[in-house]
């Protein structure tokens, strides 16, 4: 159970909320999909799917450990290009 | 059987063909032909086709004539030959996406939109080429329909997900390929075929009429054998189409006219942090060479690099499976086994992390356009190394095995996870006589700018250079 009373980050044992849930249970994870899709995956495929499991956990991992410094969008946002040095000038 | 003299019209650019068919000098129904012919001799050993539109080629080319004749201009791709990755849909033929399951589709009602828009200016279909299943491949193996060989070596990968477009192209069996990339599979077989490649801002080209990967990072493109084509081919297929709601409206960017301006003034940066080449000995000499000829001495870090590619990796992932669903509920085990277990992961993602992803993504577009505004082109390697050989699963890296699939988009992965344009420069890797691509990237809509310095580089000696002969068959 977290306590949410505790709101000190200097108190370094106390997991932050981007840092629950870093190492999911890939297997877990995994069960839940086959069960909720129903899925009739093999059981000699699923070795390489954990692997898979695995590898997009540790990119998770790396996502919620960045302390982004804008207040981000709640909702995923629709990705759209910015404009960048577009105006045709050269500079230097 | 071709004569030298011969060989040499195939590994001609696009610019070139053009202009002989325009002027009369070569028809259009000397060009096709030859070309159908070569493509029967040469991609059995290939498998850079897995359909030739030979009526329709055909067909074509003699209304190409008769255009020339009549003293009409056909358009500035007049009687030049290509081919589309066969995730474009081709007017009554099934659209494959490298998919046996796709096989079971109906035809296709009418050509994918840069098709079309590449025949109004004169260019000639020959068909659809080879990819991986459901673009979800940097290799170009492919279970169902067969590996696509590596012109340069036959027992190498040509790299994928676009593998036809980079076999076909490098090895004369079209001069113009058009390719998709989600993660760099323009880049990626671009860099191992040795020719160039362009993969333009996100948005700038419709999607309409292909076969989808990743709705938030799908983008197409052309590959060619010179700077020149490719700006040639990104203006004709410029324009918006409402069809395709990611399609921006924005006004068409005339890069040809622009060419000539070369580096100018532009200020240009090589990119280290995550695009460091010192644990690749291949893609650091590359690098250096094209520095060299660039004068660039700067090195600039993109230090939200790894986590780009770390969201475009679940961004893919969660959309790819999500797309996939129905049939990997009831048709899994037709899958090619390298993407159905990729595909199946994916299933089983939380929300979270996907959201998380595209937050982050944006984060790291804005930092990059705070790097844009101090520089106007940076270079970066297009893949770690040269082809490796066919059937490799692992790479060393930094003395670690890591699987070979996911890593050789290391350095195209970021790029594209903020839809930033990037032209693929060829070089040479003397030690293994292979080809390795350098990657010229800029600000968003800025594909004039890549392509000013693919083209100053090429006149430095950068070029699509014709593979070693082969013995006939």
């Amino acid at each position: 159970m977290i306590d949410d009373t505790k709101t000190d980050d200097t108190m370094t044992d106390t997991p932050k909320p981007h840092q629950l849930h870093l190492v999911p249970d890939a297997e877990a994870l995994l069960q839940i999909a086959v069960a909720n899709y129903h899925l009739p995956l093999q059981y000699a495929c699923r070795a390489t799917v954990l692997a898979h499991i695995d590898t997009a956990a540790r990119m998770a991992g790396l996502l919620n450990s960045l302390e982004l410094d804008r207040d981000e969008c709640a909702l995923a946002p629709v990705f759209r290009p910015g404009n960048g040095n577009s105006n045709g000038d050269e500079h230097g | 059987m071709v004569t030298s003299m011969d060989e040499a019209v195939f590994f001609r650019d696009a610019t070139a063909l053009a202009s002989q068919i325009r002027s009369g000098q070569l028809s259009a129904m000397t060009l096709i032909p030859a070309f159908l012919d070569r493509i029967s001799s040469r991609n059995p050993e290939l498998n850079a086709y897995t359909l030739v539109t030979i009526n329709r080629a055909l067909n074509r080319a003699r209304d190409i004539d008769r255009q020339v004749a009549a003293g009409l201009d056909p358009g500035p791709l007049a009687g030049v030959p290509f081919a589309v990755k066969n995730l474009y849909d081709i007017d009554g033929y099934t659209t494959l996406a490298g998919a046996r399951i796709n096989a079971d589709n109906p035809p296709a009602q009418r050509d994918a939109l840069l098709i079309q828009r590449l025949e109004a200016a004169g260019a000639v279909l020959l068909g659809a080429l080879n990819m991986g299943e459901y673009a979800y491949d940097f290799t170009g193996e492919n279970c169902h329909y067969g590996n696509c060989h590596n012109p340069w070596r036959r027992d190498h990968m040509s790299g994928g997900s676009s593998s036809g477009s980079g076999s076909a192209g490098a090895a004369g069996l079209a001069p113009i390929a058009l390719g998709s990339d989600t993660n760099g599979s323009i880049r990626v077989p671009a860099s191992l075929c040795g020719l160039f490649g362009l993969k333009p801002t996100y948005g700038r080209l419709p999607r309409t009429g292909t076969y989808p990967f990743c709705d938030s990072l799908d983008h197409l493109g052309p590959l060619a054998r010179s700077a020149r084509d490719l700006a040639l081919t990104f203006d004709v297929l410029q324009g918006a189409d409402h069809s395709d709601h990611a399609c921006a409206g924005r006004a068409t960017l005339p890069t040809r006219t622009t060419l000539a301006l070369g580096a100018g003034a532009l200020r240009m940066a090589r990119l280290g942090g995550h695009f460091a080449t010192a644990a690749w000995p291949q893609a650091d000499a590359a690098m250096d060479k094209v520095c060299r000829a660039l004068d660039i001495r700067t090195t600039v870090e993109w230090p939200l690099a790894a986590a780009a590619r770390a969201a475009a990796y679940l961004i893919t992932n969660c959309e790819g499976s999500a797309l996939h669903l129905p049939r990997l509920q009831t048709r899994l085990q037709d899958f090619d086994p390298d993407t159905r277990d990729r595909f199946v992961a994916g299933t089983a993602l939380p929300a979270q992390w996907y959201i998380r992803a595209q937050q982050v993504r944006q984060h790291c577009h804005q930092a990059a356009l705070e790097l844009f505004r101090h520089t106007d082109i940076l270079l970066a390697p297009a893949t770690p190394c040269t082809a490796p050989p066919m059937g490799t699963k692992w790479l060393t890296i930094n003395g670690e095995p890591q699987l070979l699939r996911p890593n050789l988009g290391l350095f195209t992965q970021p790029v594209s996870a903020i839809g930033l344009p990037s032209v693929v420069v060829p070089t040479l890797d003397e030690d293994t006589g292979m080809p390795i691509g350098v990657q010229i990237i800029a600000a968003p809509w800025r594909e004039d700018l890549c392509l000013r310095i693919a083209q100053a580089l090429e006149a430095e000696g950068f070029a699509a250079r014709q593979p070693p002969a082969w013995p006939e068959t």
